[in-house]
């Protein structure tokens, strides 16, 4: 629980992976924050990205 | 005669929220009957499949190819469409003032190396996977993306537990860490009130109640609704709950969920009884009273009693059910008054029109206790005392419709981020003789649409030139403080005659009484 404790302790600092519009309202209430522009991975074949996964 | 026409962009990936804007644009053209934009991932291609669009093309479509299917009156105007939502989807330009572009988790820690929560809102195919990685690298997780298989949910659920980290859905709408909104949430001011809830609109109602009554909010920990299932075993309702009775700035917890399944409630009732602080307890459906220790726990019935109980325990440290039927007496009576003498006697039925889950539940389990015994109450949700209704696009007697559930949102906006169907739905109702009043609610903040009111501009227009009076109740899920600003939009609708209630509960309150003729003291027996 300590990592947990120490979110609600120190606020969030985000890594935000997808909707963009979550990335611009972190940005409005001030907060640490990147985005992250996903993409689906192995040109959206989930069958290739687990045997990419595997792989690595 | 009606064209249905597909293209497909390949190789280009934009997020839901920006297509659905795209569709959104196009819906509103001229000989649209539906336009939808998707990325072609198995999960929307099936659900292409259940309402019959999936065109060969759209078949060989890829995860990170969009799919663009309209139906339209004329093939011109299917074409007319589709190249005005090409235009749109390639103009989206990013507005991202970063410096550096991150592509993966690893990448971003770099920009941001003290980084502690990873929110993910990608297809559920994928968001698994990358919940696994950030688990990885000690971030907490809010998993906004639905559809994930529930074994993954279980095993990322149970290794985040085990790491000490917490994973907060998935399918976790709302979420507020340190009064900082995450997803689909009010502006509230800070405060000693913790949540930990199973439901989004839920915990916004209960934030939005507690800061009208001048008691802040300072963390909202959203569990996802799957979390009480057995098979899950409420792992993050029970860290959240733990975690929140850490944090010395919560002086009161609240817990607002569905009730769990039974050995999942009974472990969060054991858990409950270990903390420090005292707890509040809605378990929407289950009858207060299963859990009540004082000074130590205490179970409600409605959202309401759990903002006005929580409030009225910061306020007095007294915990108390705080139990009301309306805030204002007077001006139900006046209501009821005037509604009795305007409505025609073939006016019989409530029509709800929600966008809100919790809210439809709510007013579902509220309303079907006002209704006379002979009367149904159809829905779309599952909850004992209610009819499920066969056909959700057709009302019948008195009927509350979850305009948000999947059978809505295929392809299509949520409600709460643009109001195209429920407008549709709103004008069929009212042109219904038998429609004695609509009952509707409005949930701001942050990811909601930033003016919902003007988005229905057209229809209450239509509805204020009706020959007949249809009354409206409404209820506004939001504060002042909102980017959509309730002290603006209060006098807004009141100035069209549409009744503004302070809470849902007492909205649905106010609709059984206008449809069934009823007063108020056979509320208050």
């Amino acid at each position: 629980m300590e990592k947990l404790d120490k979110l609600l302790s120190t606020g969030p600092k985000v890594l935000n992976i997808g909707l963009q519009s979550f990335y611009e309202s972190c940005e409005t209430q001030g907060i640490p924050t990147v985005h992250i522009r996903w993409e689906p991975p192995a040109q959206g074949n989930p069958e290739l990205l687990s045997l990419l996964d595997k792989l690595l | 005669m009606f064209s249905v026409k597909t293209h497909i962009i390949r190789q280009l990936y934009r997020d839901s929220v920006q297509l659905m804007r795209a569709a959104s644009a196009a819906n509103k053209l001229e000989g649209i009957k539906i336009a939808s934009v998707f990325m072609g991932t198995p999960k929307n291609k099936s659900l292409l499949e259940e309402v019959g669009l999936l065109t060969p093309e759209a078949q060989n479509a890829k995860s990170n190819d969009i799919i663009i299917s309209v139906h339209a009156d004329t093939k011109s105007n299917a074409s007319k469409a589709i190249q005005y939502i090409i235009d749109l989807i390639s103009q989206e330009v990013t507005t991202l003032k970063e410096v550096a572009i991150y592509r993966s988790i690893r990448g971003a820690l770099t920009g941001l190396t003290d980084a502690n929560l990873a929110v993910i809102s990608i297809p559920g195919e994928f968001a698994a996977r990358e919940t696994r990685l950030a688990l990885e690298q000690n971030l907490n997780v809010m998993l906004f993306s639905d559809n994930v298989p529930i074994e993954d949910e279980i095993a990322l659920k149970n290794k985040a537990h085990e790491e000490g980290l917490i994973v907060m859905g998935p399918d976790c709408g709302t979420a507020m860490i340190k009064n900082v909104g995450l997803g689909f949430a009010n502006v509230v001011m800070p405060g000693p009130i913790g949540i930990v809830a199973a439901s989004g609109t839920g915990t916004q109602e209960v934030m939005v109640l507690c800061h009208q009554r001048g008691i802040g909010v300072t963390h909202a920990i959203g569990t996802g609704s799957r979390d009480i299932k057995d098979s899950v075993g409420g792992v993050t309702m029970i860290d959240g709950l733990h975690g929140l009775d850490h944090d010395p700035t919560v002086q009161s917890i609240v817990i607002v969920s569905k009730p769990p399944d039974n050995k999942t409630l009974q472990k969060v009732l054991e858990e409950v009884q270990i903390c420090s602080k005292p707890v509040i307890i809605n378990f929407l459906g289950k009858k207060a009273g299963y859990c009540d220790h004082p000074g130590k726990t205490l179970t409600v019935n409605t959202l309401e009693e759990v903002a006005y109980s929580a409030s009225h325990f910061i306020q007095s440290k007294e915990l108390k059910r705080i139990s009301v039927i309306f805030d204002d007496y007077e001006e139900i009576k006046r209501i009821l008054s005037k509604t009795k003498s305007i409505l025609m006697p073939e006016q019989k039925y409530i029509r709800g029109l929600f966008a809100g889950g919790t809210f439809t539940y709510e007013a579902a389990m509220i309303i079907s206790d006002i209704l006379r015994p002979t009367e149904s109450l159809w829905t779309n949700v599952n909850l004992g005392g209610t009819k499920q209704i066969e056909n959700p696009n057709m009302s019948r007697e008195h009927t509350l419709i979850d305009m948000g559930a999947d059978e809505f949102t295929v392809g299509k906006p949520h409600p709460m981020i643009d109001q195209t169907e429920r407008t549709r739905r709103f004008l069929k109702e009212i042109k219904d003789p038998q429609t004695a009043v609509i009952l509707i609610d409005f949930v701001f903040g942050w990811g909601s649409h930033i003016d919902p009111l003007t988005d229905m501009q057209d229809a209450f227009t239509q509805w204020e030139l009706l020959d007949r009076n249809i009354p409206i109740v409404t209820h506004l899920c939001g504060t002042e403080l909102d980017p959509q600003d309730l002290n603006k939009s209060i006098p807004t609708l009141e100035d069209l005659g549409i009744y503004v209630m302070p809470t849902n509960a007492q909205a649905a309150r106010l609709a059984a009484l206008i449809a069934t003729r009823g007063d108020l003291n056979q509320l208050m027996k």
